[in-house]
Order: C-alpha cells, then structure tokens, then sequence
C-alpha cells in the first residue's frame, strides 16, 4: 500500500506482464510460472 | 487524459466519500475519495496524482487509442514474445479412473512413440534456435506413467537450451500418485519448475471422485507423496468440486496442515467445478457438474473455497489478465501422437486439429472463431482484460460451436469486488 496523498492510496499496483494464458481444461497451469 | 473504458468503481461501503477502483488491465487497485474521481473525469489532477493514474492504467491518453491497443493484444504479444509454450501429452493411460475426466471419451493404452518423441524434440529447439524460451507442461493420462520419456526428451531440451542461451523449464501436470521425492530430485536437474497435483476435497469424496484403476482409494497415496515432495519443488494443488460436495472442501486443507504441510510452502491453490468430459457428457454420479461459470452455485463456491483457503494462509492465484490458450500464438498442446491442438479439451477432435509436428500448424483463425470478442460490447466491456471471450470449450459444450463469447459479465458482476478485496486482505496477512 503507497499512499500518494490523503485522498489517493495505491493498495494493488497490478502486474506489468500482461496477459496469462488461464487455461480452464488443466487448471490454470500458467500460474505455475 | 481520460479514464479507461477498463475500469471498476466499488464504493467503500465502511469509508464515506471513498471509492475503491479496479484498473482491469493490469489489476490495479486504488483508494480514490469521490472528489479526486470527480477531478480525474475533469482534468483537475494536480502532476503525481495523473501521473499514478496514467502509470497504473487508470488514465489513459485516448479511449479510442487504448480499445485499438487492446483489440491487438494478442497479435502485439505473438509478435514480441519470447517464449513458447507446449502442454505435451505423453500418454493417454492412466492409473485412476475418475468418474469425471474430460479425456474419458479418447482415453486408452496411447503412448507417444520413439518418431514423435524425436520430432517434438526437434520442433522444440527449432524454437529456442529463434531465441525463444521454451516451457513445457508434460500431461497425459498420467504424465509419469511415460516417466523414461519423460527425462529423455527434457535431458534433451534441457542441453539444447543450454547450447543455445535460453531457458528450458518444465512443469507436471500429475495426478501425484508416482510423484515420490525420488523421482523430484532425478527431474529437478532437467528444468523441473514445479507441478500441479489434485485432491478433490477430503479423504471419502477424493476416493469416490479420483480412485485407481484398482477402485482403491488414492487420497492417501497422493497426501504422503505431496507432503514428501513440497519442500523440494513448488506445488501448485487444484481439485475438482460439485454442487453437493464444495462445502466440504475446507476439510481438506485442515488435514494438510494437521499432516504437516505447511499452507505457505505450497505454490498454489485453487479449485475449479467438475467440468462435463470432451464429447459433453457427465458421468451420472456427478451430475452436478459445470458447464458455466455464471451459474449462481459456482460463483458461491469459487468464493467460498478461495476465502476459506485464504483464511488458512494458503496461498491462492491473484487477480490478473487472462485468457483462454488459444488466443496465443506460441502456445500449442501437443498429442501423443504429434498432432496439434489449441486446447486440451480438444484433443480426439479431428475438426479442432491445427496440425502436426510433421507438417506445422496450419491457420486455425476461422475454425477456432478466434476474433469473436472483437466487437463493440466486449469491447466496451470493462471485463475484457479478465475474460478476452472465456472459455471456448465451454462455448462448444453449450452451443455446438465456437460463436460467440463465453460471457463472464454475471460471474464478474457478483464476483470481482468479492476477489479484489480477498486479495487485499491476503496481501495484509502476507505482510
């Protein structure tokens, strides 16, 4: 959490990398990685 | 500057005047007071506040700019990627016999040869000779059932990649019955990254659900060998639920741990509804299966299931953008017998074969429908980055073909503040 200024506060910045491959047949194996 | 068409805005329901936003593209989450809101729709932001929002992807320079980005999401990753992605099939045999499995209409004594087993190898460092980075998620059947060809092609990629200055992982897709500590250390050296077993809640439904061949039993088996294993490689732990067995499956995470598996050793954990098999048909003693995931029981229980591992300090997949395999160029699932599909689900489908590795992979565009998210309502659809048009094999289950989007607006209308602030609260306990 980075609070930016009292009415602004970044709790998750997120991931840069872009799309997974979530496939739903084999469970999601992209996460493994 | 404007606010992204990839936005969620939930109120703060125990701070007055505040929001929380949900930046879908990247997952970002931000606490804004409904004034600063106001004053990022009307250009009154002071520098760092614009300059937050522009860096977590709240604020973009132009909608209709960031919708054409979007709209080229994959060609733009296909083009500038360096990795490629294989889910390999060695063998269709198994030694359990679950009621449920998807393969059950195209399973038997099917082991990829000496010839394909070359071949892959082949294609495979071809791969790596373009600079690419090669991982490998070995399937079956039960992957270690095909154990020496298994270690013969990764002892191959993983010289090949040595030789050629890239990186050769792989991972195992195993129903953990054979996955001993001995077996851990003979692969670790050849790029095993991690592997991904399954319990199917505690001990008297994973037994009925997931029993081998024998109708015997397995929970125990595949218990003692994650609990000798889970130190030594990351263990991601899935396991399939049903409408009338779900509520029971925190039982088995406090077995886990009772057994001495620490929560936060393992990788991963999640759970997913028993899906109906690849010709579409249930077995009859589940018939509570999933073909949906806007059905209200499932989003219940994935929230449910996700909480209650939370809240034992399991580790579970965070928010992120996702999308189904095909969708992505360099990711190919290859069969034992060499041929070429863009979804495990489909394999045994002759109209779904995208190709060999003997002769490639030939254009699958129109076959596999694969622009069909590319219209204004998805579009639009702040959604978008979390779903790009679902789950094709569902899509095929209900409707006979690939058309049309495999909508997750209801799954994410109730469910996405629910993750988002799980997250947050796993985020808080980690710290």
């Amino acid at each position: 959490m980075r609070e930016v200024n009292e009415e602004l506060v970044v709790l998750e910045e997120g991931h840069v990398a872009g799309v997974v491959n979530a496939c739903c047949a084999t469970g999601s194996m992209a996460k493994l990685n | 500057m404007e606010l992204t068409s990839y936005l969620k805005i939930y109120p703060c329901l125990d701070k007055q005047g505040r929001v929380l936003a949900v930046a879908t593209r990247r997952c970002a989450v931000l606490e804004l007071s409904e004034g600063l809101l106001e004053r990022a729709r009307t250009n009154g932001l002071t520098e760092k506040e614009r300059d937050t929002l522009v860096r977590l992807g709240v604020l973009v320079p132009d909608r209709a700019l960031e919708r054409e980005e979007v709209r080229a999401t994959f060609e733009t990753i296909g083009s500038t990627s360096r990795r490629f992605a294989a889910l390999v099939t060695l063998t269709l045999e198994c030694n359990l016999a679950c009621g449920y499995c998807f393969e059950d209409p195209f399973r038997g004594r099917f082991v990829m040869d000496d010839h394909t087993a070359e071949l892959l190898i082949l294609r495979l460092k071809e791969q790596m000779a373009i600079g690419r980075n090669v991982t490998v998620d070995f399937y079956g059947g039960e992957a270690l059932m095909a154990l020496p060809l298994l270690k013969r092609i990764a002892g191959h990629l993983v010289e090949a990649a040595r030789e050629l200055g890239v990186t050769f992982t792989f991972n195992i897709i195993t129903n953990a019955t054979l996955l001993t500590r001995q077996v851990v250390q003979d692969l670790l050296p050849l790029g095993l990254a991690a592997v991904r077993a399954t319990l199917d809640g505690p001990k008297d439904i994973h037994d009925q659900q997931r029993p081998f061949v024998s109708g015997k039993g397995s929970f125990d088996t595949i218990v003692a060998n994650v609990k000798a294993v889970h130190d030594l490689v990351p263990v991601d732990l899935g396991g399939n639920y049903t409408r009338d067995n779900f509520r029971r499956f925190p039982e088995m995470l406090d077995y886990l741990v009772a057994e001495g598996i620490s929560p936060a050793a393992l990788k991963a954990i999640g759970f997913a509804p028993v899906m109906p098999k690849a010709d579409g048909s249930v077995s009859s003693d589940l018939n509570s299966a999933c073909a949906s995931t806007d059905e209200p029981w499932v989003i219940e229980a994935s929230l449910f299931l996700r909480q209650e591992a939370i809240t034992r300090g399991f580790p579970v997949p965070k928010l992120r953008s996702a999308a189904c395999m095909i969708e992505f160029e360099h990711d190919l699932v290859v069969g034992y017998d060499g041929s070429l599909y863009k979804c495990p689900a489909f394999m045994g489908r002759e109209e779904l074969r995208v190709g060999s590795l003997a002769d490639g992979v030939g254009d699958y565009a129109a076959s596999h429908n694969l622009d069909l998210w590319k219209n204004d309502e998805c579009l639009e659809c702040a959604y978008l980055p979390l779903c790009f048009g679902g789950c094709r094999f569902f899509r095929l289950l209900k409707t006979g073909a690939m058309e049309g989007v495999d909508c997750r607006r209801a799954y994410l209308d109730e469910a996405l503040e629910q993750l988002v602030r799980q997250d947050l609260a796993m985020g808080k306990s980690a710290a």
